[in-house]
C-alpha cells in the first residue's frame, strides 16, 4: 500500500465526515437535539483529523519520491532540494485544493472550539454552511481532480516544478493567499447563518469581528508577499502588473476593508444591515472566483501554470452560492430595518459611506477591467488585453479620493459633525499638507497628479499623527511621559490605534507607489567588458561573465557590474539567470535589487553574448523600499486589532443583558 | 460676504489662505506647464507603454526586450521625428495590428464599454448615496419639527427624544447610557471626553 491510497482513503473519509456534520447540525438545530450537535462538533473535528492526515500522505509522497504518484511526477523531480518539494504540495491545482479545504477544516474545528458557548443558536447553521463549502471541495477531490491517483508505470523521475516557482517567496506566497481566500468562508458562514435563522442584530457581527480581521490580515500579507514576489522574479521592475490573479486576490481585499469599515456603523447605530450582509457576501463569492481563477486558465496571467477540468464545478457552485444567497436575502429584507436613522451626512457614518462608495467603486472598476477580455471573447469573439492604463485611469483617482477621505474620516464625530470642528480638527494638518505641495517642485516634483498625490498623503498622514499627538498630549497632561502615554493609549484602544496605524501604512505604502509610479526611469544598455552605462547618477561599469553549476544541476549564470554613484564606489552587483533542468528554454533571472536611501536600483541581465558583451535593463525605482514598509506597517496595526483584548468585567454584564433580550431561536427552512 | 472678510482680519486666517492660494496657483502652473518639457526619450517610453507587445507575454512594447519592441521603439522616435502627434502614432500602429496592440482599449465603438460601465456604477452609486442623504436630511428635519415626539428605537431598548422635548431628568439618563454607550462600543473616544473634561 502508498501513501497515496491512504490519502485516498483518508480524503474519502473527511468527506464522509462532512456530510454527517452537515446533516446532523441541521436536523439538531431544527429538532432543537442538543446530542445531535454535539454530535456534529465532533464529526466537525474529526473532518478536520482527516484532512490532515491527507496533507500528511501526499507530503510523505512527495518526500519519499514515490513517481508512482501522478501528482507527485507532475510536479517534483529528484533533484529538487526538500523545501520546494514541500511547497511543490500547492503547486498544482489538486494540492492548493486540498490545502485549502483542510485549512478550511481546521479553521472550522477552531471556530467550533471557539464558539462553543457564544451566539447559540447561530453555531449550528455555522457548522452547516461550512460544512458545505468544505463538503464541497472534498466532493471535488475525491471524484473531480484528485492528488492521489496513480500512473500505471512509475517514472525513473518526476518532471519537475515549473522553475519560475523555485523560489524563496513561491514557499510563503500561494498558502498565504489560498489562506486569505479561504477565511473569508468564516464571515461569510456567520453571515449565511444570520440570515438563515433571522437573528441579524449586531450578535452575528461581533461574533466574526475577530476572524474578519484575522482574514483582512492574511490577505493582506498574501497580497504583499506576491507583490514582493512579482518585483524580485519577473524582472519587470514593477511589483503589481493589475494582472487579472492580482485583481483576483485584490476584489475580496477590497470589498472585506469596506466590510470591516461599514461594520462599525452597523455595531455603532444599528444601521447599514442589508449593506453590510451584501458586502460579506460578495467578499465570499469573489474569493471563491479567486480561486477557481488562478487555477481555471481562463484568463491569460503570468499565473497561468495549470488548466484543468474543475472550471465548471466550481462556476457551478459560485453560482449555486450566489443564488443561495440572494434568495435568503430577499427573503429576509423585511427584517434588515435599521434601529437607526443617519443624522447627517457630515458626520463619521457618513465618511464611511464615502469610503465604502468609494471601495467598491475601485472593486467594480477592476471586476470590470477582468472580465473584460471574456466578454469580449464571447460576444465579438476577439480577444483583447485590459492593460495596466485603464486601472490607473479608472482607479487612481478614487484612491485619491480614498485617502482623502482617510484623512478626514477618523476625525468627524459620530451623528453630525459641524463645519467648525472639522476645520478645527484639520487645520493643522491641511497646512502641513499646502506647505508639502509648495515644497515639492523645488524638490523637482514637477507633475501635478504627483504633486496632488503627495500632498493627499501628507494631509492624511498629518491627521493621524496630529490626532496620536493629542490623545499622547492628553495622557502627558495626567502626568505620563510621552513614549509611556503613547503605549498606554495604543494598548487601551487597540481597535481604535491598530486601525490608525493601518491608515498610515496605507498613506507611507501610497508614497511609494506614488514616487515609483511617476518618477520611475528606465534604460536599456549593451555594454562591453570595461564599458560604462549612466542611470540617474549611478554608474553601471560591465566586468565579466561567469557560470556555475548549483545544486541540483541547475545551471546559474552570473555577470558582475561595478556600482559607482558621483566617483564613489557603492560595490558589486551580479544579475544573472538560473537554468533548470528540463526547462531548458525557460531560464529565470537572478534581479539586482540594491537600495540606496530610498531608491531602488533593479538590474535585469536580458541578454549576453560569449564573455564580452552583456544587456542589461536597468530601473531606478524611487521610493520602492516605502511600499514594503507601509505594507508591513498596515500588517501591524491590522494584527494590533485582531489582538485579543482583555475584557472589562462591565461589557461581559451588559453582553449577557443582551443575549437575553435578543429573541429566541427562529428556524426558517 | 463681509462676515467671511472679517475672519481674513485674523492673522493665522491670513495666513492660511494665502498658503491654500499660494498652492492652487503652483497646481495651476505645474498642470499648464505638462507636458511641454517631455524630452523625446519620455515620449517615446510614454507612447510605447501604451501600445502592447505583438509577441511577448502581456508585456508593454516599452519593457518588452524582444526585437519587434526594439523595432517598434525605433520607429515611435522616427515618428516623433516627422513631428507626428501621440495620437496619430497609436492610431497609426492600431491600423496595423488591430485592438490587441493597445494596452487600453481605445473608448469608441465596443470597446467604450470597458469604460462606460464604471462610470455608469459610479453615477449609479453616488446617485445612491446621495438620494438615502436626502432622504435622512428630510427626516432629521421632519423629526425636529414636531417637539416631544419620542420616537421608540430598535433592540437596545434605549428611546431618542428630540433635543426640545429633554427634561432634566431625560438629560440625565440619556447622559448615563451615552457615557456607558462610549464606554462600552468605543473605549476610544474616552480620549476625546478626557480632552472635553480638560
Amino acid at each position: 500500500m502508498h501513501f497515496s491510497d491512504l490519502g485516498m482513503i483518508a480524503q474519502l473519509l473527511a468527506l464522509v465526515f462532512a456530510a454527517y456534520a452537515l446533516a446532523t447540525s441541521v436536523l439538531g438545530a431544527r429538532r432543537g437535539a442538543a446530542a445531535l450537535l454535539a454530535s456534529s462538533r465532533r464529526a466537525v473535528v474529526m473532518v478536520a483529523l482527516f484532512c490532515v492526515l491527507a496533507v500528511v500522505t501526499l507530503s510523505a509522497s512527495f518526500l519519499t519520491r514515490d513517481f508512482g504518484a501522478r501528482y507527485v511526477a507532475e510536479h517534483s523531480s529528484r533533484a529538487m532540494p526538500i523545501a520546494y518539494t514541500v511547497a511543490a504540495f500547492y503547486s498544482g491545482q489538486e494540492g492548493s485544493l486540498l490545502y485549502w479545504c483542510t485549512m478550511l477544516a481546521l479553521f472550522s474545528a477552531l471556530a467550533v472550539a471557539l464558539h462553543r458557548r457564544a451566539p447559540a443558536g447561530l453555531m449550528p447553521w455555522v457548522v452547516a454552511v461550512l460544512m458545505s463549502v468544505d463538503g464541497f471541495f472534498l466532493f471535488v477531490l475525491n471524484f473531480v481532480s484528485t492528488p492521489f491517483d496513480r500512473l500505471r508505470i512509475a517514472p525513473a523521475d518526476g518532471r519537475g516544478l515549473n522553475p519560475i516557482l523555485q523560489d524563496p517567496g513561491m514557499l510563503v506566497h500561494p498558502p498565504m493567499l489560498l489562506l486569505g481566500y479561504m477565511s473569508w468562508t468564516l464571515p461569510f458562514a456567520f453571515a449565511m447563518a444570520a440570515l438563515i435563522t433571522g437573528r441579524l442584530d449586531a450578535g452575528w457581527l461581533r461574533a466574526i469581528r475577530r476572524w474578519t480581521l484575522a482574514a483582512w490580515s492574511i490577505q493582506t500579507t498574501g497580497l504583499l508577499l506576491g507583490a514582493w514576489w512579482a518585483y524580485h522574479v519577473l524582472g519587470w521592475g514593477g511589483y503589481w502588473g493589475w494582472d487579472p490573479v492580482e485583481n483576483a486576490a485584490l476584489l475580496p481585499w477590497l470589498t472585506a476593508t469596506a466590510f470591516l469599515h461599514s461594520t462599525m456603523v452597523q455595531e455603532r447605530r444599528g444601521s447599514l444591515k442589508v449593506w453590510n450582509l451584501a458586502l460579506i457576501l460578495a467578499t465570499f463569492a469573489l474569493s471563491l472566483f479567486g480561486t477557481f481563477e488562478v487555477r481555471s486558465g481562463i484568463i491569460t496571467s503570468v499565473h497561468s501554470f495549470a488548466y484543468s477540468a474543475i472550471g465548471p464545478w466550481f462556476l457551478g457552485f459560485l453560482a449555486v452560492v450566489v443564488a443561495l444567497s440572494i434568495g435568503l436575502f430577499v427573503r429576509r429584507l423585511p427584517r434588515l430595518r435599521p434601529e437607526h436613522e443617519f443624522d447627517s451626512v457630515v458626520s463619521r457614518e457618513g465618511s464611511f459611506l464615502l469610503n465604502n462608495f468609494l471601495l467598491t467603486g475601485i472593486a467594480f472598476a477592476t471586476f470590470w477591467g477582468t472580465i473584460f477580455p471574456i466578454l469580449s471573447e464571447t460576444i465579438r469573439g476577439q480577444t483583447m488585453t485590459v492593460g495596466k492604463a485603464f486601472y490607473e485611469r479608472a482607479n487612481g483617482p478614487l484612491f485619491l479620493a480614498l485617502l482623502f477621505v482617510m484623512g478626514v474620516g477618523p476625525l468627524l464625530a459620530w451623528r453630525r459633525a459641524t463645519l467648525r470642528s472639522i476645520w478645527r480638527n484639520c487645520r493643522w494638518p491641511a497646512l502641513f499638507a499646502a506647505f508639502c505641495a509648495l515644497a515639492l517642485p523645488l524638490l523637482g516634483v514637477t507633475n501635478l497628479w504627483a504633486n496632488v498625490g503627495f500632498a493627499v498623503c501628507a494631509f492624511a498622514a498629518g491627521t493621524i499623527l496630529y490626532e496620536l499627538w493629542r490623545g499622547v498630549r492628553v495622557r502627558h497632561g495626567h502626568g505620563e511621559g510621552y513614549l509611556v502615554a503613547l503605549i498606554s493609549l495604543v494598548r487601551r484602544h487597540r481597535q481604535r490605534y491598530g486601525g490608525y496605524l493601518v491608515h498610515l501604512g496605507l498613506v507611507v505604502l501610497a508614497v511609494g507607489v506614488i514616487g515609483s509610479q511617476f518618477f520611475q526611469v528606465e534604460r536599456d544598455f549593451t555594454l562591453q567588458k570595461g564599458q560604462t552605462g549612466t542611470v540617474a547618477g549611478y554608474a553601471i561599469t560591465y566586468q565579466g561573465i561567469s557560470g556555475a553549476l548549483a545544486d541540483g544541476g541547475v545551471q546559474v549564470v552570473t555577470t558582475r557590474f561595478a556600482l559607482a554613484s558621483g566617483g564613489q564606489s557603492l560595490g558589486t552587483i551580479v544579475p544573472g539567470e538560473r537554468i533548470f533542468p528540463g526547462f531548458e528554454d525557460q531560464p529565470t533571472s537572478i534581479v539586482s535589487i540594491t537600495t540606496h536611501g530610498l531608491n531602488d536600483l533593479y538590474v535585469f541581465l536580458s541578454g549576453y553574448e560569449g564573455t564580452d558583451s552583456a544587456s542589461i535593463k536597468v530601473f531606478l525605482n524611487p521610493l520602492v523600499p516605502l511600499v514594503w514598509l507601509g505594507g508591513i506597517l498596515m500588517l501591524l496595526g491590522g494584527i494590533t486589532c485582531w489582538w485579543p483584548e482583555r475584557r472589562k468585567p462591565a461589557r461581559r454584564v451588559v453582553e449577557s443583558q443582551r443575549t437575553k433580550k435578543a429573541a429566541p431561536a427562529e428556524v426558517v427552512v | 460676504m463681509t462676515k467671511w472678510l472679517s475672519l481674513l482680519r485674523r492673522p493665522s486666517m491670513a495666513v492660511a489662505v494665502l498658503v491654500f492660494v499660494a498652492l492652487g496657483v503652483v497646481w495651476a502652473v505645474t498642470a499648464a506647464r505638462a507636458g511641454a518639457q517631455q524630452t523625446t526619450d519620455e515620449r517615446v517610453y510614454a507612447i510605447a507603454s501604451q501600445l502592447q507587445c505583438p509577441v511577448c507575454n502581456g508585456e508593454s512594447v516599452a519593457d518588452a526586450p524582444s526585437a519587434v519592441a526594439q523595432e517598434m521603439r525605433s520607429v515611435i522616435r522616427e515618428k516623433i521625428g516627422e513631428g507626428w502627434s501621440d495620437q496619430r502614432i497609436l492610431d497609426y500602429f492600431h491600423q496595423r495590428y488591430g485592438d490587441t496592440i493597445l494596452e487600453t482599449p481605445p473608448a469608441r465603438g465596443f470597446t467604450a464599454i470597458i469604460w462606460l460601465g464604471p462610470l455608469l456604477m459610479l453615477l449609479a452609486g453616488a446617485f445612491i448615496v446621495w438620494s438615502a442623504a436626502r432622504e435622512w436630511n428630510r427626516r432629521a428635519t421632519a423629526a425636529e419639527a414636531v417637539p416631544a415626539r419620542v420616537a421608540t428605537a430598535g433592540s437596545n431598548g434605549h428611546s431618542r427624544t428630540t433635543r426640545a422635548a429633554l427634561s432634566d431628568d431625560e438629560r440625565r439618563r440619556y447622559l448615563a447610557e451615552l457615557r456607558r454607550e462610549l464606554d462600552l462600543d468605543e473605549p476610544a473616544s474616552a480620549t476625546a471626553s478626557e480632552e472635553a473634561s480638560r
